[in-house]
């Protein structure tokens, strides 16, 4: 929790810089505004079959807050699709322990119980006590307390939610991460970085020309993308700790589709310096480049293994786009995809088993999984214009471009295809999702 | 519209206000505390100029610095931006070269007479083809006898692509679009400094009917001649 604190204390410094140096003006007043505007809302169609029930009762004082701490934990925990949260019976809601009436609860099938509390301290800072308990086995499964500057809330629900999660579930939760995307405003192109639930959106590059293809480092502190600010594609490496940028590659001809090896130190990148597009890899710095494909075709979209052993990525060298793989050390690409004649856009799940892209079927553009010891697919999504998928990074759920009414939306499936969630921004042409690492989100 | 103008003006206030916590920012650095936060937006992140590294700087601060929200802008001067999609960004984003002859006005004619053959400039292709169609030929020939005869003349081609599909495989793809007016420009005569081939991919779309019609019309090469062109 030490870091957790850290990061507090120097929020609630910066609160007080930005207090200060506007002194009450309205500007403030619509600072906190402003993101709630462009907020992209989210609504969750279908549920797994095997959900794990939950009981997240109010924490008692919480209502005195900006951020009603479980309903940001009970809206996670909902969204994600693997938990059925119960009713939360009659109150007084029990917030300790001693409190619980254990019979109660079982007899109502309530297995999973979280309770808490929040309160002010006399700093200004807040107290939230919270705890996970099994009223089967009358025990506490986790217990957490932390003390963060009223602005943490959102971040400490979202980390309550990933605790119950993660221990309810048995697996890495992704509450606590953030998304990337491009937004197109009437008046220009924004790369907006969110959290997981498309709060606290920031834009941390806006321009008139376009922007394109965001990939955060895996440490989750850069972000490389494509801008067209010389008025032709460029590939920057975008530092989110301090703003500051390097051109990775501005080669003559079309820079782009970057993918970060998974140690950080080099990217894929396609370039057309030496006639058509292929992949060529470099150092993150710049340095180091290095062709990797030889056709006389396409070749884009790279991305790594896990492992960083191996390359998928997209090329028309057989007559029309499809997905090959190869290994980064140089060699023989194997075709992967073999229906239809465009199959684009692969990215690898965080376990390297399996590859999400996109199908054109029919004229219809879907999210497709291919695992890659069975080659089997499925379509997982049955939209007619969906695109750039990207894997959270527990593999549990894809997030894509949609189009809804010709206007450009987010969108999450489960990577079974069980659950759908339509990420909705009003007012925004949203495209280009890009869903950052575990690391870095804190 | 009336709600958009509130959002741009609301997205203008809160990159003022992140710009003071771009001081924190820093502060924050020097205290070696994580990365939770997005402490850079505004000023510094929309000023591209500051983060080039010889590119072409002073091109890009300026047209940022309209955009660029740091100081106290209204939001009527980011309301009066021209547009950045169709042919505007691409016309306004080459400079006449250096040490051409000042506006012919019989070249401009010829360019820009819409009864002229030149006057057209757009190559139409099929979908995930790049080869120019028998119906564009004479088009293209057109216009690369045109550069093969002024030796001094400067184009640009912009290649698109319609916008289903993959965004960076259209990118890809609008690339061999241009280079394929380029290289029929070369072999009627024109010389290769005289041509810059650049890809839009799917991003500058004419059309966004989401209909063939539409597609069609965003499947393209846009030729430019940017010392002659009117700007925006």
């Amino acid at each position: 929790m030490v870091s957790v604190s850290n990061g507090n204390t120097e929020l609630l410094s910066r609160r007080r810089l930005r207090a200060a140096a506007l002194a009450g003006l309205v500007l403030c007043a619509l600072v906190s505004t402003a993101p709630a505007r462009a907020q992209l809302t989210i609504e969750i169609i279908g549920g797994a079959s095997d959900q794990i029930p939950v009981t997240v009762l109010p924490f008692a004082g919480e209502e005195g807050f900006p951020t009603v701490v479980t309903q940001v934990v009970g809206a996670d925990l909902a969204r994600s699709g693997r938990f059925k949260l119960q009713e939360t019976g009659p109150r007084p809601f029990p917030s300790e322990p001693l409190d619980i009436k254990f019979p109660l609860w079982r007899g109502r099938g309530n297995q999973n119980l979280a309770i808490g509390r929040v309160s002010s301290r006399p700093d200004g800072k807040v107290e939230i006590r919270f705890r996970l308990i099994d009223t089967q086995r009358e025990a506490q499964l986790v217990g957490f307390s932390y003390t963060v500057a009223p602005s943490q809330l959102r971040a400490i629900s979202h980390k309550i939610a990933d605790v119950i999660y993660q221990t309810l579930a048995g697996e890495p939760s992704v509450f606590g991460t953030r998304i990337a995307y491009v937004a197109r405003t009437p008046e220009r192109f924004e790369l907006q970085v969110a959290d997981a639930d498309g709060f606290n959106s920031q834009f941390i590059l806006a321009h008139r020309e376009p922007i394109m293809s965001p990939a955060w480092s895996p440490d989750g502190t850069r972000i490389a993308y494509v801008s067209f600010e010389q008025h032709r594609p460029v590939v920057f490496i975008h530092n989110l700790i301090d703003g500051s940028r390097h051109i990775l590659a501005n080669f003559e001809g079309s820079n782009g589709a970057p993918a970060w090896s998974p140690d950080g130190q080099r990217l894929a990148v396609s370039l057309s310096r030496e006639g058509v597009s292929q992949i060529y890899l470099i150092n993150a710095d710049g340095t180091g480049l290095e062709r990797l494909t030889h056709s006389n075709a396409i070749d884009t979209e790279p991305s790594f293994a896990p492992d960083g052993k191996t390359l998928i990525f997209t090329s028309d060298r057989g007559g029309s786009p499809q997905i090959y793989r190869m290994p980064v050390l140089g060699g023989d690409a194997e075709r992967l995809t073999f229906e239809g004649t465009y199959n684009v856009s692969p990215r690898y799940a965080p376990d390297g088993k399996s590859f999400v892209y996109v199908q054109r079927q029919g004229g219809r553009y879907s999210i497709a999984v291919m695992d890659l010891v069975s080659r089997q697919t499925q379509a997982i999504t049955d939209g007619a214009l969906d695109g750039a998928p990207t894997f959270s990074p527990n593999g549990r759920l894809v997030l894509y471009a949609s189009i809804l009414k010709g206007h450009g939306i987010l969108a999450a499936v489960s990577s079974d295809g069980r659950i759908k969630q339509k990420v909705t921004a009003s007012a925004l042409d949203v495209r280009e999702p890009a869903w950052g690492p575990l690391t870095g989100t804190r | 519209m009336n709600r958009n103008w509130i959002i741009v003006g609301a997205v203008v206030l809160l990159a003022g206000c992140s710009s003071l916590s771009g001081k924190s920012a820093k502060e924050q650095g020097k205290a070696g505390v994580e990365s939770r936060d997005l402490p850079t937006q505004g000023a510094d992140a929309v000023r591209p100029a500051n983060a080039q590294r010889g590119g072409d700087g002073a091109k890009g601060a300026a047209d940022a610095g309209k955009a660029d929200p740091g100081g106290a802008v209204d939001p009527a001067v980011v309301k009066a931006l021209p547009d950045g999609s169709a042919a505007g960004g691409g016309a306004s984003g080459t400079r006449p070269a250096a040490g051409s002859s000042g506006p012919d006005a019989s070249i401009k004619s010829m360019l820009t007479d819409p009864a002229a053959p030149l006057a057209k400039r757009e190559v139409y292709y099929d979908f995930d083809r790049f080869n120019i169609n028998p119906d564009q030929q004479a088009l293209v020939e057109a216009h690369g006898r045109f550069l093969a005869g002024h030796k001094t003349m400067h184009v640009r081609i912009e290649g698109n692509c319609d916008e289903r599909g993959s965004r960076e495989y259209n990118l890809a793809l609008g690339q061999r679009r241009a280079d394929s007016v380029k290289k029929a420009f070369i072999l009627l005569g024109a010389s290769e400094k005289q041509i810059q081939a650049v890809t839009y991919g799917a991003e500058k779309p004419h059309a966004t009917g989401g209909t063939e019609e539409s597609w069609a019309q965003n499947r393209r090469s846009d030729i430019l001649y940017p010392d002659f062109d009117a700007k925006p």
